[in-house]
């Protein structure tokens, strides 16, 4: 019960408090670029606030249930209770907080949008050559490309939101994954090494979402999935191939995290 | 212990094995020199493993802390054990070599490889820069400046063809124009005694200059007599009494110079003729026709380098064709030694109209031997603006020669012009060059709008020649410099048009860097601590294959968090300027305090 309590507040804490940093973060980001623009940047806070918002609540909604699985796994003496309360939290996120956010307005446009919107350095005004000379710190790839596919996905969420209640059903079937990552907690008899290949893993799942949705070498696979849901399914998906990949892929997950449990529970029961 | 570093030892050779595998592998090579393609690739894993070197350090660090917490952990009953703090004393000291490592890695070898990149990338593109500004001069009709071209594209890649056909092709024309072949060696003259009476500034009297001409007078040396003569007249005034002594045998050796030699069409007598019409243009101020002149007498078979006249006047057009121009030859080569590319800056003039000028350099040679006084500009940009960025002329020229100037000899008006105030050294440069051999256009720069004539062949940087060197320092990417020299910039950047905020947030990014590094392992200790083995578990060999997953998460952790980290520099610099870097200091330094603590804080 005290552990499932705890992974509860990790959760919401994570949620709360990393959607306020990142938000800040973004504002933050946004004035910069004004300033560095020369532009006068004293009306944009509160597009900044929502559009920070809409960037980082989805973000860590992702982390947020990471970070619990992480707890779980470094404190794990838990119960049944803080699986069921993981996916309570997960489903309750992906199912209601979500959707509510984007009926709020937050998907109005993007955080991508306004980003890609805003200037990162100072536009020409005169023809000299000096004026590019203030600018923003350049962004390694590190951290432009896991952005990029965090694009791609946001962009989704909201045109699945948009087509339906059914199409955000399946795109959310995501959080099916992320739950099931909960599974690898018993792999390995080392916290450590559990908790770095579920973060791994984690990382491999929202890569392989933005990485289809971006477009590369699954494009035909996706293609086929596409043609063949559009003749034969009940509603429309977005990405069914993506969908269809997040389900089987929560499956596998999950028969890895039912045979573990078996067999670390088998091995400590040799033990004894 | 041994097992731990085994472990490692070996991981850190697999990383960086991986990361040459994955350079060899990965597409996305840009166009390069053939010979350039192997040391690309190798040094592309470098810097691939450079780049992860963080990642792997801490992940390493990580994994063995788990193993070595194990040991004694029961021990730690109570806050701050003697167990936990001899914990924190192996974390410090590892954390040591740890930040020594990084910022070796971020300071030296990281700027190093970059600037190597760069220059592998950029080859190619210089290479047929210079083929297609050497065509262009050769259709032009600029054989000498074609010459040059094709032979720094040579030097660049010995075998290409094209600069080798140009090369052949602008020789040939260089040859057919002029009857001096090819470049010849420098001419070696005698010009110690004559340099001291060519600069005015050595104190010979008039009475000597005139005891000089009327000895070369009686000897019937009626050059040396009429240059003394001429000297003597000239470092006078009429209300002298030596004034018309001068003049007098100024003028007669001027006849006797001036009549025709005795006899025939002989050889030495042409000779003669040739040497008075050198000697003659050269008092009428044309150096350029007279150094020519001089030049292809003292290497006239006849008997021009025996000719004393010939050697010293020779030596003299060359003094005097130095004040107004420099040999285009001694650029040869000098990209090879550039010490700053792309180099921008804007100045203002010092006129009270606040008019500026921006520069432009695609690359500054400093010439070692003479301590950086003397300094080659390749293709110098020039836009001067009136004070409300009306832009009033612009100028290019390949090469100019930037010297040093002492303002001590420069004249009060100038300096007034000027603005210079303290300023003790500026740049001062000569933008128009000549052959040094071959009797061809003056390779001149070209402007556009209206310009003073005395600003068409040279050129005073109102600035310290100490700001021009930063801002040179600052060309290959602020992370390259040094911090005084960074330091030094960030103070002045506003004044030459350069945003002091970048340079000051890059500043305390380096500064902070190593606390930084030492903030992160005792947070990695302290997760070490709290994912420690059990005492009585044992290091498996499976366990080892934790690593890669670490590296991973590390990896994209650390960059996303020094991203966030450069972005609250910048603001915060923005806000505060330069104390901003007190700010950054304090705040590492109180984490640092914090997660030590915390870290020693720690129990079973």
């Amino acid at each position: 019960m005290k552990n499932a309590v705890a992974v509860l507040g990790v959760f919401v804490g994570v949620l709360f408090f990393g959607t306020l940093i990142g938000d800040a973060i973004f504002i933050i980001y946004g004035k910069l670029s004004l300033f560095v623009a020369g532009m006068d940047d004293s009306g944009h806070l509160f597009d900044f606030f929502i559009g920070g918002i809409s960037f980082s609540l989805p973000l860590f909604c992702i982390l947020a249930s990471l970070m619990s699985i992480l707890y779980s796994i470094r404190h794990p003496n838990g119960s049944v209770l803080t699986l069921v309360f993981l996916i309570v939290l997960n489903a309750g996120v992906w199912l209601f907080v979500l959707p509510e956010a984007f009926s709020l307005g937050l998907s109005r446009s993007t955080a991508f949008e306004l980003l890609s919107s805003l200037p990162n350095e100072l536009e020409s005004t005169q023809t000299t050559m000096l004026e590019t000379t203030i600018r923003l710190p350049d962004a390694p790839v590190a951290v432009l490309f896991p952005l990029s596919l965090y694009s791609e996905i946001l962009t989704s969420a909201v045109t699945s939101w948009k087509s339906g209640y059914l199409s955000w059903l399946s795109f959310a079937s995501i959080f099916l994954v992320f739950t099931a990552c909960y599974g690898l907690k018993n792999l390995s008899g080392w916290k450590l090494l559990s908790g770095a290949w579920t973060a791994v893993v984690y990382g491999l799942i929202l890569f392989f979402n933005g990485y289809v949705r971006k477009g590369g070498i699954f494009d035909e696979a996706a293609e086929k999935v596409s043609t063949f849901w559009n003749k034969h399914g009940f509603f429309p998906i977005e990405e069914p191939f993506v969908v269809a990949v997040n389900i089987v892929v929560a499956l596998v997950l999950l028969a890895i995290g039912i045979f573990l449990f078996i067999y670390r529970r088998k091995l400590s029961e040799e033990g004894m | 212990m041994k097992k731990t570093f085994l472990i490692l030892g070996s991981y850190l050779v697999i990383c960086f094995l991986f990361c040459v595998a994955l350079a060899f592998a990965l597409k996305g090579i840009p166009e390069l020199l053939p010979d350039d393609l192997m040391p690309y690739k190798i040094q592309r894993g470098l810097r691939v493993f450079l780049d992860f070197l963080p990642a792997i350090c801490l992940s390493g660090f990580t994994v063995a802390g788990t193993i070595a917490f194990a040991k004694d952990s029961e021990k730690c009953i109570t806050k701050f054990s003697p167990t936990m703090v001899a914990n924190f004393k192996t974390v410090m000291i590892c954390s040591l070599v740890v930040v020594f490592l990084l910022t070796a890695d971020k300071e030296i070898f990281n700027p190093i490889l970059q600037q190597q990149k760069l220059r592998y990338i950029a080859t190619p593109s210089l290479l047929n820069e210079y083929i297609e500004m050497g065509q262009q001069d050769y259709d032009e009709g600029k054989m000498l400046l074609a010459y040059g071209y094709a032979n720094q594209a040579l030097k660049i890649n010995p075998k290409d063809e094209r600069a080798k056909l140009l090369r052949d092709k602008a020789q040939g024309s260089i040859e057919a124009m002029s009857a001096i072949s090819s470049i010849a060696p420098p001419v070696k003259t005698s010009q110690e005694p004559l340099k001291k009476i060519s600069n005015p500034k050595y104190p010979i009297s008039t009475f000597e200059l005139i005891r000089l001409a009327t000895e070369a007078f009686d000897n019937k040396n009626y050059f040396d007599a009429h240059y003394y003569a001429d000297l003597a007249v000239k470092s006078t005034t009429s209300k002298n009494i030596n004034y018309e002594t001068a003049k007098i045998i100024r003028s007669n050796a001027w006849n006797h110079l001036l009549e025709p030699a005795p006899g025939e069409d002989t050889d030495q007598n042409k000779f003669y003729r040739e040497k008075q019409d050198a000697y003659v243009l050269l008092m009428n101020g044309n150096n350029l026709e007279a150094y020519y002149k001089f030049l292809a007498l003292s290497k006239d078979p006849r008997r021009g380098g025996k000719d004393p006249d010939i050697t010293r006047y020779l030596a003299i057009a060359k003094e005097r064709l130095d004040e107004m121009y420099f040999f285009i030859e001694e650029t040869e080569d000098m990209y090879r030694f550039e010490t700053a590319e792309n180099v921008y800056f804007s100045v203002n003039m010092g006129g009270e109209d606040g008019g500026y000028s921006t520069f432009f350099i695609r690359g500054v040679t400093a010439v070692k031997e003479t301590g950086g006084m003397v300094q080659y500009l390749r293709n110098l940009q020039v836009q001067n603006y009136s004070g409300d960025g009306k832009l009033l002329y612009s100028m290019q020229v390949p090469y100019a020669k930037m010297l040093v100037l002492d303002t001590k000899n420069l004249n009060e008006e100038t300096k007034e012009k000027f603005n210079l105030g303290k300023i003790k050294q500026v740049p001062y440069i000569m933008l128009e060059s000549v052959s040094r051999t071959t009797n061809l256009n003056v390779i001149a720069p070209t402007f556009s709008g209206k310009v003073d004539e005395n600003a068409r062949r040279y050129m005073l940087i109102p600035m310290p020649c100490d700001d021009f060197n930063t801002i040179c320092d600052a060309s290959f990417g602020i992370n390259r410099m040094d911090l005084i020299s960074l330091y030094k910039l960030s103070n002045v950047a506003e004044k030459y048009g350069l945003s002091s905020e970048v340079y000051i947030s890059s500043l305390v990014s380096r500064c902070t860097y190593p606390i930084e590094i030492m903030v992160l392992m005792i947070f990695c200790a302290i997760m070490a601590w709290g994912y420690r083995l059990k005492p009585e578990q044992v290091f498996k060999f499976k366990y080892a294959f934790v690593l890669p997953a670490a590296t991973c998460v590390f990896y994209f952790a650390l960059k996303f968090a020094d991203y966030i980290f450069r972005l609250l520099t910048f603001t915060v610099v923005f806000y505060c300027g330069a104390i901003a870097l007190v700010f950054a200091l304090l705040f590492w330094v109180a984490l640092l305090i914090a997660l030590s603590i915390n870290f020693m804080g720690h129990k079973n």
